[in-house]
């Protein structure tokens, strides 16, 4: 019990102190003075830190919510899944992204409201994507017995099709109209898409509100579909309801900061390690704040080194190398 | 169906395709910018023929070579590990020669296609044995999780070969990796290709001994089968045919997948049976999606990436759902 508090003192902690770096270190290594002595220069500096520093504040923002949506998301889609591997990544929900907004442009053009405002398109783009996702969740669960890992499979093929869709709708379309598509397909954590912050605030807190409402649930569902439905628990509803959830959640942090598809499994595996539980409430909040170091942190020390590399490669290297190790070590034979 | 019946039906059905493919290859031999009609070919007229011979012919050419042996190379793989579905996109195999053409390039910079070929082999080669030495050590509940982790681990690959191009100021390069088509093909530039020939050959050889050793180890000792030389030549053959064909041609998507899961669902899975269906199958395919792509935009042409993409996956999506349902039956 002991060691558990210090888990949490010192995630907590580093959590913290990961996004205080972020958001102070530069004044450390600026080569500017920050607090000259004219006042006239002193004002004129004062505008630019303050400016500097809500512009960083909304990024770490953006980023906090796409980890713990990431992050929480995946613990969720494991319980489903019944497997520690997978991430709703890998259905292929950037894939699935990029595809709805080159339709939009397609259809509507760049000029229409659908893609201008940023706020009907983020709706619109999210209203889409859940309406294939539903789709694909309708047909494949339920003639299919709720065989997810199928689910799975058949999202990985659709992104194939729906990217190599795109390609085609974006090699044919008017060149203008491609140029103003790639702002909303080229996210990335080094190019945030901030200005949808305002409405991906509340979207993140219902999401997270839904599922740990649920939270429970998903402890009896953790022991297998049978013990819990001797439980009772209405196995199929709820695991459609979360899938529905990890739709939602998605296709915020997909519009938000792009794809991490390594993320979730990362933070979600970490914090089993160290909590050895499995119970989803400590899970959820540890895999959250390891989700969270892992990209503010992460960020931050890249920005500092010069962008060496980008955090979404470190992720995937890092990533892919743990589920290798992980797979390997729980499949002996 | 009596046997004698099944026999006589899948007779008329190989008769069916090869016909099927002899259409395909005079449409992709008459399909193009430069007006070329059957009647000039008949005549003699040496510009028509000229034009056959440098571009079309080539093109054709390069189709059924690049087709076949991917095909082919799916076959082996699906037949060795005996999960049918594991194909060189799947398994990482092409996401590793992209990372070898790289590290090449770094190392000696620009370089003819040989060269370039070499690196993607060699990368081929070693990450489709570690992957398949993964899946050996491996007990899977399911199926389905093979094609998972195996685009997982390629798209690890893939992050480490970004890394290393966004360290090196190489990003542009790897972009341009793996974008050819079958557009540019002409005398002079396809030639490289034959280099999967005997790869077919030597696949159609050790055929029957690859489905030996797909019955495992103890298994193929028993036949009087050596199970490590055998599974080396295959990854040997798998690693020419899709470092050339990627370095040449870039990536098809689902030919290796696709292909030997249609052929086996009509002719079953006697592997030396149906190598020339599979070559035959394969080439037939990429022939139709050839020609989708180049009179949908014509006289511009859409990449067969794209084509295939979308093609391939709707018959993947197909197969699967198939392959499910039975199951649950």
């Amino acid at each position: 019990m002991k060691t558990r508090k210090h888990i949490w003192i010192w995630m907590s902690t580093i959590t913290i102190f990961s996004i205080l770096f972020y958001l102070f270190f530069w004044m450390v290594t600026t080569p500017y003075d920050l607090f000259p002595v004219d006042p006239e220069r002193a004002q004129l500096m004062q505008r630019a830190i303050i400016n500097i520093l809500s512009r960083k504040t909304i990024q770490v923002l953006a980023m906090v919510i796409s980890a713990v949506l990431i992050s929480s998301t995946a613990l969720v889609f494991q319980t489903m899944t019944q497997n520690r591997i997978l991430t709703p990544s890998l259905i292929g929900f950037d894939a699935m992204f990029i595809t709805v907004q080159t339709s939009i442009v397609f259809l509507f053009t760049a000029s229409s409201i659908l893609y201008i405002n940023t706020y009907v398109n983020f709706f619109a783009a999210t209203a889409l994507m859940l309406c294939v996702s539903l789709l694909m969740y309708r047909m494949i669960l339920r003639n299919n017995r709720n065989n997810i890992v199928f689910l799975l499979l058949v999202g990985m093929v659709l992104s194939t099709l729906s990217r190599s869709l795109a390609s085609f709708l974006q090699t044919i379309m008017d060149p203008e109209e491609f140029q103003s598509l790639t702002i909303r397909t080229e996210v990335s954590i080094s190019n945030m898409n901030t200005s949808i912050i305002w409405i991906a605030v509340p979207m993140m807190l219902i999401v997270l509100i839904l599922i740990v409402k649920d939270l429970k649930t998903y402890d009896v569902m953790s022991l297998g579909e049978s013990n819990a439905v001797g439980l009772g628990v209405s196995y199929a509803k709820k695991m459609n309801l979360a899938l529905i959830y990890i739709a939602l959640a998605m296709s915020v942090a997909t519009a938000l900061i792009g794809p991490l598809s390594f993320l979730g499994l990362i933070a979600v595996n970490a914090a089993r390690e160290m909590l050895k539980t499995y119970r989803h409430l400590p899970l959820l909040i540890l895999s959250s704040l390891i989700g969270i170091i892992f990209l503010v942190l992460g960020q931050a020390i890249i920005i500092e080194t010069g962008y060496l590399t980008t955090v979404t490669v470190l992720i995937s290297m890092v990533g892919g190398a743990y589920m290798i190790y992980l797979i390997l070590k729980e499949n002996r034979t | 169906m009596s046997m004698k019946n099944r026999r006589t039906w899948l007779q008329a059905r190989r008769v069916w395709l090869v016909i099927l493919f002899i259409l395909l290859v005079v449409i992709s031999l008459l399909v193009g910018v430069l007006d070329l009609s059957l009647s000039d070919l008949l005549k003699g007229d040496s510009y028509a023929w000229n034009i056959l011979w440098i571009s079309r012919l080539p093109r054709t050419i390069a189709i059924i070579l690049t087709a076949s042996s991917l095909s082919i190379a799916g076959l082996i793989m699906q037949a060795t590990s005996r999960n049918k579905f594991i194909s060189p996109s799947t398994a990482g195999t092409t996401n590793a020669a992209i990372l070898g053409v790289l590290i090449g390039y770094l190392i000696m910079g620009h370089q003819p296609v040989i060269v370039r070929s070499v690196f993607a082999f060699v990368f081929a080669l070693f990450s489709t044995l570690i992957f398949m030495m993964m899946l050996k050590r491996i007990k899977f509940k399911n199926v389905i999780y093979v094609p998972l982790i195996g685009m997982m681990y390629g798209a690890m690959i893939s992050s480490v070969a970004t890394f290393i191009a966004h360290r090196y100021q190489a990003l542009q390069f790897l972009n341009t990796i793996g974008i050819g088509g079958f557009s540019n093909k002409a005398i002079g530039s396809y030639e490289l290709l034959y280099l999967v020939v005997p790869a077919i050959v030597l696949a159609w050889l050790y055929a029957t001994r690859f489905s030996i050793v797909g019955m495992g180890d103890d298994f193929a000792k028993n036949l009087g089968v050596h199970y490590g030389f055998v599974i080396s030549v295959g990854l040997i053959i798998i690693a020419i045919v899709s470092s050339i064909t990627f370095v040449m041609v870039g990536t098809l998507p689902f030919v290796g997948l696709i292909v030997p899961n249609l052929v086996s669902y009509y002719y079953g899975d006697h592997v030396k049976k149906t190598v020339i269906d599979i070559a035959l199958f394969g080439s037939t395919f990429v022939l139709l999606n050839d020609i989708i792509s180049r009179i949908v935009v014509f006289p511009y042409e859409i990449s067969i990436s794209f084509t295939m993409g979308i093609t391939g996956a709707v018959i993947f999506l197909i197969i699967i759902f198939r392959r499910v349902k039975h199951e649950d039956a």
